[in-house]
């Protein structure tokens, strides 16, 4: 898969450059949009079908939500009359937003998860298919364009080809980012020709993030393949080491294609939104669910902690009672958009109790350094802090990565058995590991520059066309003669990929 | 009205300047948890009703931004 991906995304790019520089200016974003429904078509002939779907229900729900606007007009009217008014046609509209997300959450829920709560012989014959590409990315950045018509956050678009092109882009329907309609509309139907700078950045977003696939995910996976296949096998220090290298593969890889995907999007002059910001300098759980797929934990945020934190039954409840609730809800449906699978839940609601557990402990713990006179912005104390928040994300992403639930408690309670130690080097051979720590140290160093004042990307945007063009090859070539792939090797499958 | 506002944060978050803040929530001094506690007294001094729509950094980032939206949902 991770070939196949890649390989759709090259013909998609090479296809839209071409069509893209032949077509008149005002059609131009119709190429993007014909070629991403072409590469879903390519992927899941079925999968087209349910795309389609989710773009008509969305374009024909915000046109709906436009025409009850305007039919409850409160120009002119006095106070009381504008608030009757304005509740009535909240109420309409309600039902608008209720029709489109039972058709739309309705699929999702029939394809992705109906393993999960029927049995197979009971499963309607529309939902045996090969989940769609990106039915998880597409589907939340639909409801959130419904949802924000609905809120009059902006008018809905009333040009479908508009409204097609911003739910199945294609380059951001593998792992996302989710991005918001009032965000991207520019971007995204400016129509400006390609230009060299755009290339060229592009191009390095691209190289940048094959970097992280090929030299690093790609072998961290070896390792961590080896440990959570034979856990049993290894001690506590193993399997905690085994943690931290899918980590590692996890993070390359998902912020990897990522790069990939926005580096596509830059050659037409489309910013897609930042997904990660440093994820392990965070401080505690909070501040590294902020870092860490941002994309998604603002789109729980937008859409799920506040409507449930500021609902009316709340109206009269106790602060806890109300962002706890609010972060149940918001935990169960993170860990349930992972995946089909009551492991994912458990994975969500690990972080519920880690983000309760932080709230209740931040003021006991402030009031402890007072009394102890601690400074509590020490740079001692933060690096505690940092270390512990990344034994928490390790211990998480270990049952994220097990087989099942059982297997998370087995290998977590082989935390502390002693057993063999993983000897890295029989799982890959010196150079690999050489490569790897090399590679790993350049992943550190680029954000570190960056917050030095050291930019890459500056120096990079100040090089002249020929120079760009030297580093881009030159970087290629080092991929492509130390990266991990190849026909004896077997490429791990994009993890977020299968979302 | 602007003074209320500034007891309500000192309540949710003490010891910050609120009279010269002006990034409250760019500068992640609030955070949604406190965005949420912050709405439910807005609501309940002022008589409004803050949705999720008002809920952008813009109308957070500072106590005059947050007058600015209770009135503006005052005069609705």
């Amino acid at each position: 898969m991770t070939y196949d991906i890649l390989k759709l995304f090259s013909i998609f790019t090479v296809l839209s450059v071409v069509g893209y520089s032949l077509c008149p200016k005002k059609y131009r974003h119709m190429v993007l949009l014909v070629l991403s429904l072409l590469g879903v078509w390519y992927y899941s002939r079925w999968g087209l079908m349910y795309l389609i779907i989710t773009i008509l229900t969305t374009f024909m729900a915000g046109l709906m939500l436009n025409t009850i606007d305007d039919k409850h007009s409160t120009k002119g009217l006095e106070k009381a009359e504008r608030k009757a008014i304005r509740a009535l046609a909240k109420k309409r509209k309600k039902w608008v937003v209720f029709g489109y997300l039972v058709i739309n959450i309705g699929i999702l829920f029939g394809l992705k998860y109906s393993t999960m709560f029927m049995a197979a012989d009971t499963i309607p014959g529309f939902f045996k298919i090969a989940l769609p590409l990106g039915i998880s990315y597409y589907t939340l950045q639909s409801v959130s364009y419904v949802v924000d018509v609905f809120r009059g956050k902006y008018k809905a678009e009333t040009n479908l080809f508009r409204v097609a092109l911003f739910v199945g882009f294609l380059p951001q329907l593998h792992e996302g980012p989710f991005g918001r309609y009032d965000v991207y509309k520019t971007d995204m139907f400016k129509n400006e020709p390609i230009k060299k700078e755009n290339v060229f950045n592009g191009l390095a977003t691209i190289i940048w993030g094959l970097f992280k696939i090929f030299m690093i995910a790609n072998r961290a996976a070896m390792v961590a393949d080896n440990v959570f296949q034979n856990y049993k096998e290894y001690n506590g220090p193993t399997i905690l080491v085994g943690g931290i290298f899918f980590t590692l593969q996890l993070y390359a890889e998902f912020s990897g294609y990522i790069n990939v995907a926005s580096g596509i999007s830059e050659i037409f002059g489309i910013h897609l939104v930042k997904n990660f910001d440093m994820p392990f300098i965070a401080k505690d759980v909070a501040e590294f669910w902020r870092r860490w797929h941002i994309s998604l934990g603002e789109w729980f945020r937008d859409y799920v902690f506040y409507p449930v934190s500021t609902s009316k039954i709340f109206k009269k409840a106790p602060d806890f009672i109300v962002i706890n609730s609010a972060l149940l809800a918001v935990w169960f449906l993170t860990g349930l958009w992972h995946g089909a699978s009551w492991k994912y839940v458990v994975y969500g609601l690990y972080y519920f109790i880690l983000m309760v557990g932080l709230n209740v402990s931040k003021p006991i713990m402030s009031n402890i350094y007072r009394k102890l006179k601690i400074q509590e912005d020490s740079l001692a104390l933060n690096i505690l802090r940092i270390v512990v928040t990344q034994f928490l994300v390790v211990v998480g992403m270990i049952m994220f990565r097990a087989e099942n639930v059982t297997v998370f408690f087995d290998m977590i309670s082989n935390l502390f058995a002693t057993g063999a130690s993983l000897d890295i080097l029989k799982v890959m051979d010196i150079k690999e590991a050489i490569v790897l720590i090399l590679s790993v140290a350049v992943l550190i160093g680029v954000p570190i520059m960056n917050t030095k004042g050291r930019s890459i990307r500056n120096s990079y945007n100040k090089m002249s066309s020929v120079q760009k063009y030297l580093v881009c090859f030159g970087a290629t070539c080092l991929v492509i003669i130390f990266g991990a792939y190849g026909l004896d090797y077997i490429p791990p499958d994009p993890i977020y990929g299968g979302f | 009205m602007l003074e209320r506002i500034y007891k309500i944060l000192e309540d949710i978050i003490p010891g910050k300047d609120y009279k010269t803040a002006e990034n409250l929530v760019d500068a992640k001094t609030l955070t949604s948890m406190n965005i949420v506690k912050l709405v439910s007294r807005l609501n309940n001094e002022f008589d409004v009703e803050i949705t999720p729509l008002h809920l952008v950094p813009a109308n957070f980032n500072s106590a005059e931004a947050m007058l600015d939206l209770v009135e503006e949902l005052d005069g609705e």
